[in-house]
């Protein structure tokens, strides 16, 4: 084990160009993705917290339970509607990056919306009077609650992030797990265990826990300086 | 001056009426002064003028239509004291950063203009809640408790402000349980109780000779 070990740390050391390529690729996939979360999953979750409407409750236990998922069945989903014969196989993009893509956005849209629908649902019960008393219509009580909220959002952007870079079920059916294509570090990671290739398994867990250490800690370091600043 | 009419207003909470008023109208002097004890319905009364509680069967016929309500603690966003009142700019396309700046200076925050409004002492996130509602142009602004927990030197800070507004035509309507401020700064006075609006008379009138029962008793309580 401890030799295992200190070979996936050489290979840390000495990444070559085939596994920059796969930690380049993951990080476009799951970046992407929680951009398309973020841009889908704040609004929707602030609409969620703010306004009254029929099936409001509805929605909000449907992606509560979409946050809860397996991968794998968003995979399987997104897998008929790109395969040839689905809705979507036009676009000609199942085992490619955009249809990673998609899937992946499928589960950072819910995560980011349920959580920023928590979050924001605690601050609208401060803001929800002096809002309505300003006269602010419901897309300015939307942009300025979330402006609010800034630095406890942040927290909902990581789960989508974790949730995207941490994934294997979806990104393995979809993307197909294809050399130099659409493999990620973590279906690489499967892949080599499978083939038995420990510290190479190893040393891409590695610079996966690095990866989400780096982003986590400059997370933390923003939202900490912002908040010394606004409070 | 301009009369206020509620009919039908009937708010219950937990089984406990908060505001019953079959039919009233409170007529808005320069500063009318709404007094009650804790839990009477003040805060609430003005919430439903301010339109921020409506039910379907509440009839408000209210002149003003530039209102604005300066809640009891009114929290910020975080973001500068500027900012803050820059926003306002979402409702009123027409205000200028140099109106805004007019305004900062007036209510004597300029020298916080890039401090984090949350981060105000609560004298000073008062006097940007009503500086904000001052921006917005209201001709009615109603006050919750302005002045609650708030040491002598702010008090005297909003009272010379909202002295000082009343002079150039803005009505108020302003709860508050704290009868010598009452007594300087308002005209009339709004007495509630029970929910019920019970009296409405001059100032002076309602503490030298209360019309009702319970008016007495609550002046006798506080004296």
């Amino acid at each position: 084990m401890w030799e295992t070990i200190h070979q996936a740390c050489l290979a840390v050391i000495y990444l070559d160009s085939d596994v920059w390529q796969i930690v380049f690729t993951s990080l476009k996939v799951s970046i992407t993705a929680l951009m398309v979360g973020t841009i889908l999953g704040l609004p929707f979750g602030a609409i969620l917290a703010i306004a009254h409407f029929p099936g409001r409750d509805v929605l909000i236990t449907l992606i509560n339970t979409l946050m809860n998922v397996p991968t794998v069945i968003i995979g399987v989903l997104v897998y008929l509607l790109l395969s040839r014969s689905g809705p979507l196989g036009y676009l000609g993009i199942l085992f490619t990056v955009p249809g990673m893509i998609i899937a992946q956005s499928l589960l950072t849209t819910p995560l980011i919306a349920a959580i920023s629908r928590q979050i924001i649902s605690d601050a609208w019960q401060i803001h929800r009077e002096p809002f309505l008393s300003l006269r602010l219509k419901l897309f300015q009580q939307i942009k300025w609650i979330l402006w609010d909220c800034r630095f406890s959002l942040i927290i909902a952007l990581l789960a989508g992030f974790g949730r995207a870079i941490s994934e294997v079920g979806a990104v393995m059916i979809v993307g197909g797990n294809i050399a130099h294509h659409t493999r990620t570090m973590t279906t690489a990671i499967t892949l080599e265990t499978n083939k038995g290739d420990l510290s190479l398994a190893l040393s891409l867990g590695i610079v996966l826990i690095l990866v989400v250490l780096m982003v986590n800690l400059f997370a933390f370091l923003t939202k900490k300086m912002s908040e010394q600043k606004y409070g | 001056m301009a009369d206020i009419t509620l009919t039908n207003i009937q708010i219950v909470h937990n089984h406990r009426a908060i505001l019953n008023i079959s039919n009233k109208k409170i007529q808005c002097q320069s500063i009318t002064g709404v007094i009650g004890a804790n839990g009477s319905g003040k805060s609430t009364l003005l919430k439903v003028i301010a339109g921020l509680i409506h039910q379907s069967n509440f009839e408000l016929l209210n002149p003003y239509k530039d209102l604005v309500m300066v809640l009891h603690q009114t929290p910020m966003i975080k973001m500068s004291v500027y900012q803050n009142l820059r926003l306002l700019k979402d409702v009123c396309p027409q205000l200028t950063n140099d109106r805004i700046e007019q305004v900062i200076k007036e209510f004597h925050l300029d020298h916080l203009i890039n401090q984090p409004a949350t981060k105000l002492s609560a004298g000073e996130k008062q006097r940007l809640a009503l500086a904000r509602a001052y921006l917005m142009g209201a001709k009615l602004l109603l006050l919750d408790e302005p002045t609650a927990s708030l040491d002598p030197a702010s008090t005297l800070l909003i009272e010379s402000k909202i002295l000082e507004l009343a002079k150039t035509g803005i009505h108020f309507l302003m709860a508050s349980h704290d009868f010598a401020q009452v007594k300087r700064l308002c005209h009339d006075v709004v007495f509630i109780a029970d929910g019920q609006i019970q009296e409405q008379s001059s100032t002076n009138l309602f503490f030298s000779s209360p019309q009702t029962t319970a008016a007495k008793n609550f002046i006798a309580l506080h004296l």
